[in-house]
């Protein structure tokens, strides 16, 4: 996606190529600019230019919220509190997609010389991770339950220096999720082992294993349940679909359908703006 | 280094026909005579100058009677593979040749290249035979490897008080370390590096009084000791929540009697259905006693690793770098291959020495965690096996 703040013309740009790929048409009397550069329904309560969305709200409950009032100012008469309505609605599905930027220095924004090809602040979407990774960790080892108050997951989504902090150390570590849970086991060395244990339902489970000293973290590795049993690898195939039923394979597969189709209803409201925007336009 | 991708599927491309013919033949049964006499006068190399390398349980250590129920067990499976191995010679290897190169390669322990010499054919074809073996084994034999009804449990039980006195006892628990043989350099190893600084993988194993595996647990890496294994364990778990060991309690006295429980040495914590040896010098009469009659008991377990080793040799040398995720499995393989020896009442174990040193080098551990209930039943037991307790 390209970078929708950095310049007025890329703005313009961008947006343009995006209608013309999709089929739609702008009117020309129509300043796309605004919807980023302006805010019409400025939040007083905040202190942030562009303050990030709840932690409790879901994009897919903001789009239940929001989606029944623009019907509603479609049938204004196109008035210029309707106008700002929209204006607001698209602003914020932008938000929640991207980091806007800093609306209180506009100018120093404006003033970079080139625009990026990608979306320079890409926003984190650091919560429905670390809720995959701090479930499944603590069903894994309950000597490892310690989470502390100032990281909780809520507190990570709110915070965008957090979880750029996070991202950079789950680089470090080749791709792990940057849960401040999981940053809390950066200290540790970490294998993955093949464990077969004839008393566990489905006999055979990965474990990763994270050790600093004589403290021992054990974690399930489940994922690789589900890969080998498409690959139909090993064990009786009805003593692994017993581990599914039985292990807390869910635990770990809930959070991440959630982070799928979380992004999936960050996409669907985006486009679900615009297209209500194009056809609110249009008639 | 092996042949390239092309030069394969040319080589597949002209055999394919020969090759279908011959396992068509192989599958039918309408091979003339023996199939080991066959297979006998193959054997090339080291292992043609065995003193009896005619004799098949000389090569296999396993009666011919077992070797056809292994081959029946995993036949369906091996043939319904797609991929048909050969010999160097461009024969195709029929079900029992696959068994017999693996369990060679299980028992024997030896390279895959010296394998392969012996049995005239190429290394990587024993390690994909072996590993196809492996995963057969694993699916098929399963069943030979499991807790044991409530009406073997009293079987069991019964037995193991004709050991040394031990009532309601209903395994053996022990852990031993497969070596393993992996860069020194490579610090993601270190997990691997057990007390005796050897590089090993850990099995646990619950074991009946016929040196049967009964539960294990295998994979985790040398460094985590017996304590961390066992609280690790499916069996652990099942026990700690009451659906294990939790049968027919046995009335030691009026008011007094003993849950189901197992026997361990000083390496595991004292629990109320894990009973340990006391510890410590200058023991009272009865609790030496108890621990005679306790190690007495635990012997089977010491013994069934022991031979585990001895039987299937590639769990007892040092592995030059294995792939771990396969190993616990291999590992399994070779219980299961041991409980089946068992099963079928095969002579050959007759012919084995007894040893129970199966983790030489391995100084013992002490574990000092102890729960007071733990303490309190092996108390009891104790008073009950001095015959202080009254009747």
């Amino acid at each position: 996606m390209l970078c929708s703040i950095s310049t007025s013309r890329s703005n313009s740009n961008w947006l343009d190529r995006l209608h013309t790929s999709k089929g739609f048409s702008i009117p020309a009397d129509l300043d796309l600019d605004h919807f980023l550069s302006s805010n019409p329904n400025p939040d007083p309560n905040s202190n942030s230019c562009f303050p990030p969305p709840p932690p409790e709200t879901r994009p897919s409950d903001a789009r239940r919220k929001q989606h029944p009032s623009p019907p509603v100012s479609a049938a204004g008469n196109q008035t210029a509190g309707g106008k700002e309505q929209i204006f607001g609605l698209m602003r914020s599905a932008l938000a929640e997609l991207f980091i806007m930027g800093d609306r209180c220095a506009p100018a120093t924004l404006r003033s970079s010389k080139k625009s990026a090809r990608k979306q320079t602040n890409p926003k984190a979407c650091v919560p429905s991770v670390s809720a995959s990774i701090g479930g499944n960790f603590l069903a894994g080892a309950p000597a490892a339950c310690r989470v502390t108050p100032a990281t909780s997951p809520s507190s990570a989504e709110n915070s965008v220096a957090e979880a750029k902090k996070s991202r950079t150390k789950a680089r470090r570590k080749r791709g792990t999720a940057g849960s401040p849970v999981e940053s809390d086991l950066l200290t540790y060395s970490k294998a993955e082992v093949t464990v077969i244990d004839t008393s566990s339902p489905g006999w055979k489970s990965e474990k990763l294993i994270f050790r600093k000293g004589i403290v021992w973290k054990v974690r399930d590795k489940k994922l690789w349940n589900v890969c080998r049993k498409k690959r139909k690898l090993g064990l009786v195939e009805r003593l692994i679909g017993e581990k599914e039923k039985e292990q807390p394979l869910i635990d770990m597969k809930v959070p991440t359908g959630k982070e799928h189709s979380r992004s999936m209803d960050e996409v669907r409201i985006f486009l679900t703006v615009i297209l209500f925007f194009h056809l609110h336009v249009k008639y | 280094m092996g042949p390239t991708r092309g030069f394969k599927k040319r080589k597949r491309a002209d055999k394919k026909a020969e090759r279908c013919a011959a396992a068509a033949l192989t599958a039918s049964g309408q091979g003339t005579g023996d199939w080991w006499d066959h297979f006998s006068s193959r054997i090339t190399g080291p292992l043609s100058l065995l003193k009896e390398p005619k004799r098949f349980e000389s090569v296999f250590k396993i009666s011919r009677k077992t070797f056809n129920y292994i081959c029946s067990l995993v036949r369906e499976d091996l043939m319904a593979k797609t991929s048909n191995f050969t010999f160097s010679d461009g024969k195709v290897l029929s079900v029992d040749d696959q068994v017999a190169v693996a369990l060679r390669r299980l028992g024997s322990g030896e390279s895959l290249l010296n394998i392969g010499t012996s049995f005239g054919m190429n290394h990587s074809t024993v390690s994909q035979v072996t590993w196809q073996f492996v995963e057969a084994m694993e699916k098929r034999g399963i069943h030979h490897l499991r807790w044991p009804s409530s009406e073997e449990t009293e079987i069991i039980k019964s037995k193991f008080e004709k050991i040394r006195g031990l009532p309601n006892c209903c395994g053996a628990i022990d852990t031993t370390h497969i070596l393993m043989c992996l860069p020194t350099v490579d610090s993601s190893n270190k997990v691997w590096t057990d007390y005796e600084k050897n590089h090993s993988m850990v099995l646990q194993a619950i074991v009946d009084p016929e040196m049967r595996f009964r539960d294990i647990v295998t994979g985790w890496p040398g460094s985590m000791n017996e304590l961390l294994v066992l609280h690790n364990s499916g069996f652990f778990k099942l026990c700690e929540k009451g659906a294990r060991l939790n049968g027919k309690r046995m009335e030691l006295s009026e008011g007094s009697e003993v849950r189901e429980y197992i026997i361990g040495d000083a390496s595991f914590p004292l629990l109320p259905w894990l009973l340990t040896p006391y510890q410590g010098k200058d023991l009272s009469d009865s609790k030496v006693e108890f621990n005679k009659r306790h190690s007495a008991t635990r012997m089977v377990a010491q013994r069934a690793l022991a031979r585990l080793k001895d039987m299937w040799k590639i769990v007892q040398g040092k592995m030059w770098r294995p792939d771990k995720h396969r190993l616990p499995r291999i590992i399994l393989v070779c219980c299961l291959l041991h409980n089946i020896v068992i099963d079928l009442e095969d002579e050959v174990r007759d012919e084995m020495p007894l040893s129970h040193h199966h983790d030489t080098n391995y100084k013992q551990l002490y574990c000092d965690v102890g729960d007071k209930f733990g303490v309190e039943r092996r108390d009891e037991l104790t008073r009950y096996l001095s015959g202080r307790l009254p009747s």
